[in-house]
């Protein structure tokens, strides 16, 4: 297995009135070829952050201050703007959470596809023009031909997303980032648009990022997840292991406010107490204290740290 | 769209009557008689003759029959005869200034915009800049206190008196001489256009400024694409529209302008004969000047309205 | 009112450039009320033997085209163009609030209406409406001002509105209109503090705008008629002159310009010193 993507130590704040939030604070993790990747949190946790930096599509206020993103060796913290749309769209893709705001309203979604395919590859426009219906009709749009003039208010939120999804393959690439693809859509069309990705990114047998605050959405497609709270990794595993058995106190939460089969109709969901923290003024020692339920007098003064508990299995808990 | 079209035009006509009702009823509340004006002073007039006079014009008749008669006439074509140059009509005098005008009021537009782009974008792009922060109050408030006429002067003082390059005034229009035109429009051109490019300016630094955080922009730039085409076919498109419709609302102060420039440069235009016409009284002319400069506005204002349409597909696909 | 005047005027509060603002204001306000001590010559005098004269000791800016000292003249010319723009900003003030707090409290018809004349009016380029009214009225120094002043009455209805419009749903109206108030003076204690900075400080922008359209208007020739200096209307003379003397053509723009800056400046003052006293 080669490994594609290689996170170090990464860093990114945000300087707002003043004031420097750490919204990555210090995480590692690395993805290998043909490897599906889930990244759990609420929001806030840092999980749009942390994909953003890879692609290093941060705006001001937010600055990447430390770190290395080695993808297939190359350090993309390294890299000057030219190099990097190299690898934009081409060896890196990435899907958006909103398809509506995702593209420009005033040029049809066909250019959109176009645009990469004669910007990447090289193809001219009647050469593109095919090659994008082809990919239209790949992802399930029905008359792929006629849509291809369309303009993006005039679909669908799912295939506005389909759309989106058909860009960001265009040029095949070697890895996928897909930021909570399917939160902003219709409910029955979030399963087929899941699949879609899944599919997709099986035939080109490419590497998965896939960011959700829904762990139950991952469970079912990542080979392994990573839990993050409060701009930091609390919990790494393999997805069976994780979902079977827990480690961290906001991942059994998680866990536990999901419905299941025995969940008798009218019973309330459990939820997670107390609420998100606000980055402006995290609580002092472990993020999670405020609402965790085995909290120790520890936790209170001292940040853990992410401890290798077994092989593979990492959390960062005073609980070990 | 064509629902849309259709208000807009519709809203026009209430608008036209009601302004050309009220510039002839303030026309014809300036004081003085008119008839008396016309008539030859040798031999001395006697009251037969002006009031013969006032018959053969009409002054006699009551306001509202006046107007109907002249708004038939309007649009029979006939917008009167000019009383201090009688041999021409009106509408003679107006269409031939008309022309020039153009010349003018357009050069000043193109410099305004060539101005304001290219600066507007750079400061929309990089807010926190110098440009942004610093140089652009500065230029507003120049651009507010310079009177444009004294700008004209300045620039001859430069360009014409000092340099020698550019002739201090006239007009050669563009079908004669392409070359010698634009050499006496360079200066109009830069009087009218450098103040007007102050407030498009600004409107397309903060169009600018806020389109470049749209979630679009982050993903044309995540898509790979270099920065030159991100900026000019997925942000300028977009931070145009607004601009266009500011133009268009705008075009009325251009046309304010022109009528200043056209005095400090000595061009036959509209203007000139506006001013000629106020202080000679000239009703006819005074009345269809106006009417000229508000249809004038009012068309801009449509063809705004429609371009913002058209630009946008939200609009343009309904 | 004492005290705002006072907090206003406080000096040590001020950037260097405001000062300068201030200074060159009060300079101005000088050349108005008392020209004559301000003025080196009589602006009306004339010395055709000396006409076009370059800049000297005797006279700072030289000569005009009948031997009259262009500088006295530009001062004279500050009365004309101060007097007007104070006319015209107060006559926009007048109008242009209680027109705008009428409307603004009425609502309904009454407002739509009014809204509607007022972004007509706005829309229009001020000076061609100027032109239009004062080849009604004639060129005398209080039509000229009048006219300038319905010009700017716009923005003034604008802002007094849309206060008028935030003030008149507020429980405390209500309260003091059961006890019998009538609608004016509500709308007059309740509304005027609320919008006295933002119009003080659009009523200078105000006599800004007023001072450019009269110099354009005496420019063009339908200000205020001669012999009376105005700056405009030298500049209108000097234009053509500009070969044998540049001073004529440059001066009395200098003089606009600087009163104008020395306005904004003011206003830049009294928009930062509100910001800070805003409760």
């Amino acid at each position: 297995m080669n490994l594609l993507l290689e996170v170090k130590n990464l860093k990114t704040q945000f300087i707002v009135q003043q004031k420097t939030i750490n919204a990555v604070n210090d995480i590692s993790f690395s993805l290998y070829n043909n490897e599906v990747l889930g990244i759990v949190g609420e929001s806030g946790s840092g999980k749009s952050v942390t994909v953003r930096s890879i692609l290093r599509i941060i705006n001001y206020p937010g600055k990447i201050v430390h770190g290395n993103i080695l993808f297939r060796g190359a350090d993309l913290l390294s890299l000057n703007e030219k190099d990097l749309s190299l690898i934009r769209g081409k060896e890196i893709s990435m899907i958006f959470q909103e398809p509506s705001a995702a593209l420009n309203p005033v040029i049809t979604v066909g250019e959109q596809i176009s645009e990469v395919l004669k910007q990447h590859i090289k193809l001219n426009k009647k050469q593109a023009k095919e090659e994008a219906i082809k990919i239209l009709k790949d992802v399930g749009i029905p008359a792929p031909e006629r849509r291809y003039h369309d303009y993006p208010h005039q679909l669908s939120g799912g295939m506005q997303q389909r759309c989106v999804i058909s860009i960001a393959l265009a040029c095949k690439p070697k890895l996928l980032i897909a930021d909570e693809p399917t939160t902003s859509l219709d409910v029955t069309i979030q399963a087929q648009i899941l699949s879609l990705i899944v599919d997709m990114v099986k035939r080109l047998k490419i590497g998965l990022i896939f960011i959700t605050h829904d762990i139950g959405v991952v469970s079912q497609i990542a080979d392994k997840i990573i839990v993050m709270y409060a701009g930091k990794i609390v919990e790494e595993g393999p997805t069976s292991q994780i979902i079977d058995n827990p480690k961290h106190p906001y991942t059994i939460e998680l866990l536990d406010s999901l419905p299941t089969l025995s969940t008798k109709k009218g019973v309330k969901l459990k939820e997670i107490k107390g609420q998100v923290p606000d980055l402006f003024n995290l609580p002092s020692g472990c993020s999670f204290h405020p609402r965790c339920s085995q909290v120790k007098k520890i936790c209170i003064n001292n940040i853990p740290n992410l401890k290798k508990i077994n092989n593979k299995r990492y959390a960062s808990c005073f609980l070990y | 769209m064509k629902t849309y079209l259709l208000t807009r035009i519709i809203g026009l006509f209430p608008v036209l009557f009601i302004s050309s009702f009220l510039i002839f009823i303030i026309i014809h509340l300036i004081p003085g008689d008119p008839a008396v004006l016309l008539v030859p002073l040798v031999p001395p007039p006697t009251k037969e003759d002006i009031d013969a006079m006032r018959a053969l014009y009409g002054f006699d008749k009551p306001i509202l029959e006046q107007y109907v008669i002249w708004l038939g006439n309007i649009l029979n074509g006939d917008l009167g005869q000019s009383i201090s140059k009688p041999s021409f009509s009106v509408f003679e005098l107006i269409s031939s200034k008309l022309w020039v005008t153009m010349h003018v009021a357009l050069s000043a537009f193109f410099v305004s915009i060539l101005i304001s782009v290219p600066l507007g974008l750079r400061m929309g792009l990089n807010p926190e800049g110098f440009l942004a922060k610093k140089f652009l109050g500065f230029y507003t408030g120049i651009g507010f206190a310079i009177p444009s006429f004294w700008l004209g002067i300045l620039l001859i003082l430069f360009f014409s008196v000092f340099l020698g390059l550019f002739p201090t005034g006239g007009f050669k229009s563009i079908n004669d001489d392409p070359l010698l035109s634009l050499k006496y429009l360079f200066l109009p051109s830069l009087c009218g256009g450098i103040p007007g490019s102050v407030i498009y300016t600004n409107f397309i630094a903060s169009s600018v400024k806020e389109i470049r955080n749209k979630e679009y922009i982050t993903f044309a730039i995540a898509k790979g694409l270099p920065s030159s085409i991100v900026i000019l076919k997925h942000l300028l498109k977009n931070a145009l529209i607004p601009v266009v419709t500011v133009a268009a609302a705008t075009l009325g102060h251009t046309v304010a302008g022109a009528v200043i420039t056209e005095k400090v440069f000595g061009i036959p235009g509209i203007g000139r004969l506006l001013v000629d016409a106020i202080t000679a009284r000239d009703y006819a002319v005074i009345q269809a000047n106006f009417m000229v400069i508000i249809i004038f506005v009012m068309f801009a204002n449509l063809v705004a309205d429609i371009l913002y349409g058209w630009l946008d597909p939200r609009i343009r696909l309904d | 009112m004492q005290n705002i005047f006072i907090k206003y005027l406080n000096y040590k509060n001020m950037q260097l450039t405001e000062k300068i603002g201030f200074l060159v204001l009060f300079i101005f306000l000088l050349m108005t009320l008392f020209p004559n001590f301000v003025a080196t010559h009589d602006p009306l005098e004339q010395d055709i033997i000396s006409r076009l004269q370059n800049p000297s000791l005797n006279n700072i800016f030289g000569t005009d085209e009948l031997g009259r000292d262009i500088y006295s003249r530009c001062v004279y010319g500050a009365n004309t163009s101060v007097s007007t723009a104070f006319i015209a900003v107060l006559f926009a003030l007048i109008v242009g609030v209680s027109t705008g707090l009428f409307s603004g409290y009425s609502g309904g018809i009454i407002d739509e209406f009014l809204s509607r004349f007022n972004d007509i009016l706005f829309s229009f380029p001020g000076i061609i409406i100027a032109m239009a009214l004062i080849a009604v009225t004639g060129q005398n120094a209080i039509s000229v001002a009048l006219v300038i002043g319905l010009v700017d009455t716009p923005i003034i209805f604008r802002v007094t509105r849309a206060v008028s419009l935030q003030i008149k749903v507020l429980p405390y109206v209500d309260a003091v209109k059961s006890a019998g108030a009538s609608k004016y003076y509500i709308m007059l204690k309740t509304v005027l503090p609320n919008c006295s900075n933002e119009i003080f400080v659009q009523a200078l922008l105000i006599a800004t705008r007023a001072i450019i359209i009269e110099s354009s208007l005496s420019f063009l020739g339908l200000g205020i008629p001669p012999p009376s200096p105005s700056w405009g209307s030298m500049l209108s003379i000097g234009r053509s002159y500009l070969y044998r003397m540049v001073w004529y053509g440059i001066i009395p723009g200098i003089f606009i310009m600087m009163l104008v800056i020395s306005l904004q400046f003011v206003s830049r003052y009294i928009q930062r010193i509100s910001k800070y006293s805003n409760s």
